[in-house]
């Protein structure tokens, strides 16, 4: 048997499992919060290693590989901090309170969070046309990535590559909502951690042990072993922040938190999602030891599909490139499930008023999936920069705009609906504009919206505290 | 089959190669800059932190039970 054929064959099988969850979710998903938030009732396991599979999508395995393989092993502080603050502590500080409250408010979006805890209509529709236009942006990242892997390991052209991947995402979604996404991630992070490990032990095997990696990259270039090293400590650490921090603010990632079902099920979440994050370590040290094996690469997004094709057998090919894909279909589906909920929910019905009952509601978010879904398709056919760009890009504006409020709403009685409004519409535009002069500083953008939006929220809420909201 | 058997066949070697090699001689940890060395820890330490919060947010959320019962 052909590589080729044995390739399409993993891949069809693994397309025929996803469609398959689709089809079963689709029999569960009766109401609208079945469709948003899997009627609050999903498991510690299948929250927690959706969590992990949204978070690392193909971006990070790709993009984080090109950042190894470009800055050496400093960016292993990346992952360390994705651990700490991206997993352990986004969940044992959010998770509880979270859940608590947004089902006291019977919201299934974070807009409608927003407009139901600060009483502030206009928060929903800024948060949810941010959460809409730039969340695309973050799609078109994602397909870039599976596009390029495709297009390296497989020999699959890029332009069939990103409409294939894509298409079989919209239609498992479109039909099984927010429980087909979180069952999809659930397999697609177990598929995504078996890649990434086979590919860790056959890269430190190929190169002789950890010891002769550092060796190698430091006679390249002492700058690749020591920390901030190439980098620098603006760029490390801005842009370890946006990653790691910014998850607090991504509604993909919180919607784990609507949507899981009792204080039980935080508890070993968070344990596992722990666990499960320590995955995140493997692309950088991949992407490091890449510089060794293929020097001089002119696009550093093709260090780990280059890897993986020199040292993976055909088999271990085929279980990575479904990894992968696996990571970049199971991101791709929870933000397409949190852009339509925006759209429909957030905009045309509770913003806009348009009248929609439940079947009507689930029918117009299936629609807006597909649309929004196309759209991203087809901009990823000739998309721009790099991938990890891509990504901190989408999330620096997003979680500047939702992380304080966010935060703040769910520990701070004190917030006003003016506050809440300044420090939004704060965020947003110091980050998009701080991005627009190019980083001054090498700081990234997300550093002063955040600081900004923090800022905004308690200080303008002090000189308007009459209004403040007893909860 | 046969290149599903030499693919576990091959992982097997693989992984039991490694722990041989390159845990034995030590060469995992030690070797590595102090930066990289601290990272490693700060993930350990991490895991082991979620697991104490985990416990202790069990014995908290009993507390407020009892409280309520009462």
């Amino acid at each position: 048997m052909s590589n080729q054929l044995f390739y399409i064959i993993v891949l069809s099988l693994y397309f025929v499992l996803l469609l398959v969850i689709g089809f079963i979710t689709r029999k569960q998903t009766k109401s609208s919060s079945d469709y948003h938030i899997g009627g609050r009732r999903i498991g510690a396991v299948v929250s927690s290693f959706s969590f992990v599979a949204a978070y690392f999508s193909s971006v990070i395995i790709i993009g984080g590989g090109a950042l190894g393989y470009r800055f050496g092993l400093a960016t292993v502080w990346v992952a360390a901090i994705n651990v700490v603050l991206g997993c352990f502590l986004a969940w044992a500080i959010l998770g509880k309170k979270t859940r608590e409250l947004t089902a006291k408010y019977h919201s299934f979006t974070i807009p409608d969070f927003f407009a139901k805890r600060f009483q502030a209509p206009f928060a929903r529709i800024f948060s949810s046309i941010v959460i809409v236009l730039f969340m695309i942006f973050y799609n078109i990242s994602i397909l870039k990535a599976l596009g390029e892997t495709s297009h390296v390991l497989l020999d699959i052209p890029y332009f069939w590559g990103v409409l294939l991947s894509g298409l079989i995402v919209l239609v498992y979604v479109s039909f099984g909502g927010y429980l087909a996404v979180v069952w999809t991630g659930f397999f697609q992070a177990i598929i995504m951690g078996a890649g990434l490990l086979f590919l860790l032990i056959r890269s430190l095997s190929d190169v002789g042990g950890m010891s002769k990696l550092v060796n190698s990259l430091n006679s390249i270039n002492p700058g690749l072993v020591s920390t901030p090293g190439l980098w620098g400590f603006p760029g490390l650490l801005s842009f370890t922040l946006v990653v790691s921090f910014g998850v607090w603010g991504m509604p993909q990632m919180l919607a784990r938190f609507y949507s899981i079902k009792d204080n039980k099920a935080i508890r070993w979440g968070t344990i596992f999602a722990t666990i499960g994050g320590s995955m995140a370590f493997i692309p950088f040290i991949a992407g490091s030891f890449a510089r060794i094996k293929f020097p001089g690469l002119e696009n550093p997004d093709l260090a780990i599909p280059l890897l993986v094709q020199s040292l993976l057998s055909p088999v271990g090919i085929a279980i990575f490139f479904v990894g992968v894909i696996a990571a970049g279909m199971s991101t791709f589906s929870s933000v397409l499930i949190i852009v339509s909920g925006a759209m429909v929910r957030d905009l045309f019905k509770n913003a806009f008023r348009f009248e929609m009952k439940e079947k009507k509601e689930m029918h117009w978010t299936m629609m807006t999936n597909m649309l929004i879904g196309l759209i991203s398709i087809v901009v990823a056919l000739k998309p721009p920069g790099l991938v990890a760009d891509l990504i901190a890009f989408s999330w620096t504006v997003i979680a500047s705009t939702c992380l304080a409020p966010f935060l703040i709403g769910l520990y701070w009685n004190g917030a006003t609906k003016a506050g809440v409004i300044s420090s939004m519409v704060g965020g947003f535009s110091i980050s998009l504009l701080w991005m627009f002069l190019r980083q001054p500083f090498g700081i990234h953008g997300f550093i002063p919206g955040l600081v900004l939006s923090f800022l905004l929220i308690f200080i303008v809420s002090m000189l308007t505290k009459k209004d403040v909201l007893v909860n | 089959m046969d290149d599903l058997y030499l693919f576990l066949l091959d992982g097997a070697l693989t992984i039991g190669s490694f722990i041989l090699t390159d845990i034995r001689r030590e060469e995992i940890m030690w070797n590595l800059p102090l930066s990289t060395l601290l990272a490693f820890i700060t993930l350990i330490i991490t895991i082991l932190a979620s697991i104490i919060w985990a416990l202790f947010s069990a014995k908290n959320d009993q507390n407020d039970t009892t409280d309520e019962n009462q």
